[in-house]
């Protein structure tokens, strides 16, 4: 069998759901129809209490602490059973919740550390576009409000004047270094920044529109898009896959029950 | 045998140094044959570049925000802020449209940490009697119950019994280490820095951001356990630069101080004199205007004739209901009575120049109307628990939205600077001399200079001269009888909010030896004109449809300039000026709220507001003449 279905596999076969269910259902019914008050402390429910302080507090209970825990314990015990029996875990937000939160403990599968890492390593690659530095852009800008200025504008470039002269003053730079889409967007707008795939090295091109006017635009050079190697950021590109995982298989558990059962909306 | 080779190996390397420059040199010819300089290698400009950012973020170690569900980490939130993903604990993700350019993680140096580790069942701290409930923390009203449960703890007398110094340090090292990693010259700039959180009173609130100029931090933050009096930590931050570590505080939310925040009185009661403002003003240069806890700018009860005075007022003391009184909490009162304190006795506590930030405790920068989480976590991640949207059924007292006041809460606080690059001395640099300016959210940027002989405002050198012949945002200037002073006022907007409406100045001076105010516009929209005896702009009709939030197109501007002087101008007075420039409206969170969930506004919150942005004022000083 393939290890990295994982073990709880057996889990899914209808077969033993029925059979384990249907064991619990007649045990509940036979407990409860006879001594439905009786509140049971026996050997499990001491190992229990007793794991529990060990887990918090790093030694085992004394006698004392856990006949305190035990008092605790059936009080909480016999308050949560009338709770019950009043109804009071029906339609409270924070019972489903935990509810739920428990659900998804249930659905987690354990991977082998082998397929972990083998699959980490497809995630990363499937979402490369996230691992990566985008391409970034150094250019030249003029800046013109009036957008019938730009036929003499560039004229005026190729007769050799120099473009630093030709543009409005504005808040805006004559030149930006190394921007990727992202941020030419904040500086100009985002309509503008669709266009950073018409820039043309060494030659200007426009007019462009953008959020303050018009713009001629000349690339100055260009960084390729980057991919940063997964050595670098692997606990993170671990984590993010995680979560993804999580997710996917909380889904698929979800769409799975979905179709057992009937939703109606009225 | 070995100084042999090492000589050999001196040789070799300068060679390849050698050839490593011929080959550049080459470079540069062939591809360059004109006259024209370089293509730059980096951002620097002499004449500054305008650089936005936070400079109040918490994060998982803040007492509070742990308890609202915040675990990011400072790390998370730095990556946040380089256009990182991060994920709510509500459950979705959230990323800025644009990186920011610095950003400080600040978290609460009071109890740094304990709350976390109180959830953490090895820890200790986990043991303790209010750790209970930490680990069955769910939806919002557990946490609330939680929060206000380790708030009272924390105001009795064991209240050290939840400070663990292991838990403490650790803390801290992570938050000065995640600075340091993140800080990348040129590109992003990452603060050291912590939040020190005192009050007086009840809940009246004197907090500071203490921000770090360099990579070391001292060994533990000054906080209120160690003093709740703020003039202790100026002493401390005193004493730190003294040993190389430079540092300076920048106070907030004084709308929420109830008048403590620019008191003129002293912690102690006494009246304020000229070593109070000298220590106050060497270690707190700025102040934080805006943010989501409202804007501290001024308030309509204070500045009856500034028509734009109420926006995002948020009227109580921090994290209650109880009402914050008006005088003493506004920064435009402060910066008046300053001028007014140094004309009559020669000292000014209050000589700040102005940022804005966020205060978020998600980790993630909040100011976009469009885009907005608030926040405190999982307490108002969602319409309904801001307040903006009903309830599913009516409050037992019969009102329709939640009972809280995160409806006053605004998206804002943005922190503008002027600095020639984006490196931590740059930056720092542009703060201690308050070259800096704040606005409710946009990148507006703003630029202002005073001076004797600026040049024309088309001037194509027009910032070396402003730079050369006047001062920018922050500085000082002697009025002169025999001259006139110009002021160089200038605005673009964002790129990507709504165009700029008009660009105001606001006055104060001591006329009498009262301080009073006066608000100008000085530049109008589309073609207006500014009435010369109202001193408004006309209105330019710019409208935002309230059925999807779409506005005017056409209107407004996107930058507005101009050369101002002003008309009531005597060289005699003592006088301050600051910068306020609006955008045309645009919906409030809250609006884009209901849209989105197919309901009305609420009625008694504003619809639309004006963004902007305030400069850092210039102080002029009368003649000597």
């Amino acid at each position: 069998m393939d290890k990295s279905v994982g073990r709880l596999i057996f889990l899914r076969e209808p077969l033993l759901w029925f059979f384990l269910i249907g064991v619990i259902l007649f045990g509940a019914d036979n407990y409860f129809s006879g001594q439905e008050k009786a509140v049971l402390v026996d050997e499990r429910v001491r190992d229990r209490l007793n794991n529990l302080w060990q887990v918090q507090t790093g030694s085992p209970a004394s006698k004392e602490e856990l006949d305190s825990l035990v008092q605790n314990w059936i009080r909480e015990e016999v308050l949560f059973r009338e709770a019950k029996r009043l109804g009071l875990d029906r339609d409270d937000s924070i019972v489903r919740r935990r509810l739920v939160q428990k659900l998804g403990f249930l659905v987690e599968e354990v991977e082998a550390e082998e397929d972990q890492r083998r699959a980490m390593q497809k995630y990363y690659v499937e979402h490369i576009e996230k691992y990566s530095l985008p391409a970034r852009y150094s250019f030249a800008q003029i800046f013109f409000s009036d957008n019938s200025r730009a036929a003499e504008i560039k004229l005026n470039i190729e007769q050799g004047a120099d473009w630093r002269d030709l543009s409005e003053t504005s808040m805006l730079s004559d030149r930006y270094v190394s921007r990727n889409e992202m941020e030419i967007a904040a500086i100009f707008g985002r309509g503008f920044s669709t266009h950073v795939y018409s820039f043309v090295q060494g030659k200007w091109v426009g007019p462009i529109r953008s959020s303050f006017g018009f713009h001629l635009i000349r690339l100055e050079r260009i960084l390729p898009t980057e991919i940063t190697p997964l050595a670098y950021i692997e606990s993170k590109v671990f984590a993010d896959y995680l979560q993804y995982r999580r997710e996917a298989e909380m889904e698929e558990y979800f769409q799975d029950l979905l179709g057992k059962y009937e939703i109606v909306i009225e | 045998m070995r100084t042999l080779g090492a000589i050999i190996a001196v040789l070799l390397f300068t060679q390849a140094c050698d050839g490593g420059r011929n080959e550049v040199e080459e470079v540069v010819k062939t591809e360059m044959p004109s006259a024209e300089p370089a293509p730059p290698a980096t951002d620097f400009n002499e004449y500054r570049n305008a650089y936005f950012g936070d400079l109040h973020v918490h994060t998982m170690y803040s007492f509070d925000a742990f308890i609202f569900g915040t675990t990011a980490s400072p790390d998370d939130a730095y990556e946040f802020a380089k256009g990182g993903v991060i994920r709510h604990p509500g459950g979705f993700d959230m990323q800025l449209d644009v990186p920011l350019d610095f950003y400080a993680v600040t978290d609460h140096a009071f109890y740094l940490g304990s709350v976390r580790a109180m959830a953490d069942p090895s820890k200790e701290l986990s043991k303790h009697e209010v750790a209970g409930g930490m680990r069955e923390l769910t939806d919002a009203a557990s946490r609330r119950t939680q929060f206000q449960k380790i708030r009272q703890f924390l105001g009795t007398e064991r209240r050290l019994e939840i400070l663990d110094m292991q838990v403490f340090r650790e803390a801290w090292d992570d938050i000065v280490d995640a600075a340091n990693r993140h800080n990348d010259p040129g590109k992003f700039t990452a603060f050291i820095a912590y939040e020190y959180t005192s009050s007086s009173g009840v809940a009246e609130n004197l907090h500071r951001n203490v921000i770090f100029r360099g990579d070391k931090a001292p060994d533990l933050p000054f906080s209120r356990i160690d003093s709740a009096n703020p003039e202790d930590l100026w002493q401390w931050m005193d004493e730190q630069r003294e040993k190389g570590i430079e540092a300076l505080a920048i106070p907030h939310n004084s709308n929420g101080s109830n008048g403590q925040m620019f008191k003129l009185l002293d912690f102690a009661g006494n009246r304020l004199d000229g070593a109070y403002a000298d220590i106050r003003m060497r270690n707190e240069p700025l102040v934080e205007i805006s943010q989501v806890k409202g804007t501290s700018d001024t308030h309509p009860a204070l500045s009856p004739n500034d028509e734009w005075a109420d926006f995002e007022i948020m009227p109580y003391r921090i994290a209650t209901s109880l009402t914050s009184a008006v005088p003493g909490s506004y920064v435009r009162e402060a910066l008046m009575n300053g001028i007014e304190l140094k004309q009559k006795k020669g000292f000014n506590p209050f000589k700040f120049g102005i940022i804005g930030s966020s205060d978020t405790h998600n980790a993630t920068y909040a100011g976009d109307e469009d885009n907005f989480w608030s926040k405190v976590g999982l307490l108002d991640d969602e319409p309904v628990k801001r307040g903006s949207v009903p309830l599913p059924a009516p409050r037992e007292d019969g009102g329709v939205y939640a009972d809280t006041y995160f409806q006053y809460w605004g998206a804002a606080g943005l922190a503008g600077v002027w600095a020639q690059e984006n490196t931590r001395d740059a930056i720092f640099e542009a703060l201690r001399r308050k070259e800096t300016f704040g606005t409710s959210g946009p990148r507006i940027k703003v630029r202002f200079f005073a001076g004797y002989e600026l040049p024309l405002i088309d001037d194509r050198n027009l910032l070396s001269m402003a730079y050369e012949t006047g001062v920018p945002m922050g500085g000082d200037l002697i009025a002169k009888k025999d001259k006139e002073l110009k002021f160089l006022v200038w605005a673009a907007r964002d790129a990507n909010s709504a165009p700029l409406q008009r660009l105001q100045v606001i006055k104060a001076s001591v006329r009498d030896g009262i301080s009073v105010e006066r608000v100008f516009d000085v530049a109008c929209s589309n073609g207006g004109a500014v009435d010369s005896k109202t001193h408004r702009c006309p209105d330019n009709g710019a409208q935002v449809n309230l059925e999807d939030c779409s506005i005017s197109d056409g209107v407004g501007a996107a930058e507005l300039k101009t050369i101002w002087q002003d008309p009531d101008y005597d060289p005699s007075e003592r006088a301050m000026y600051y910068l306020r420039v609006l955008e045309n409206p645009t919906c409030r969170w809250s609006t884009w709220d209901a849209i989105r969930s197919g309901v009305d506004p609420r009625e008694d919150l504003h619809a639309t507001i004006q963004e902007r942005a305030w400069s850092s004022p210039i102080w002029i000083s009368p003649s000597e003449d």
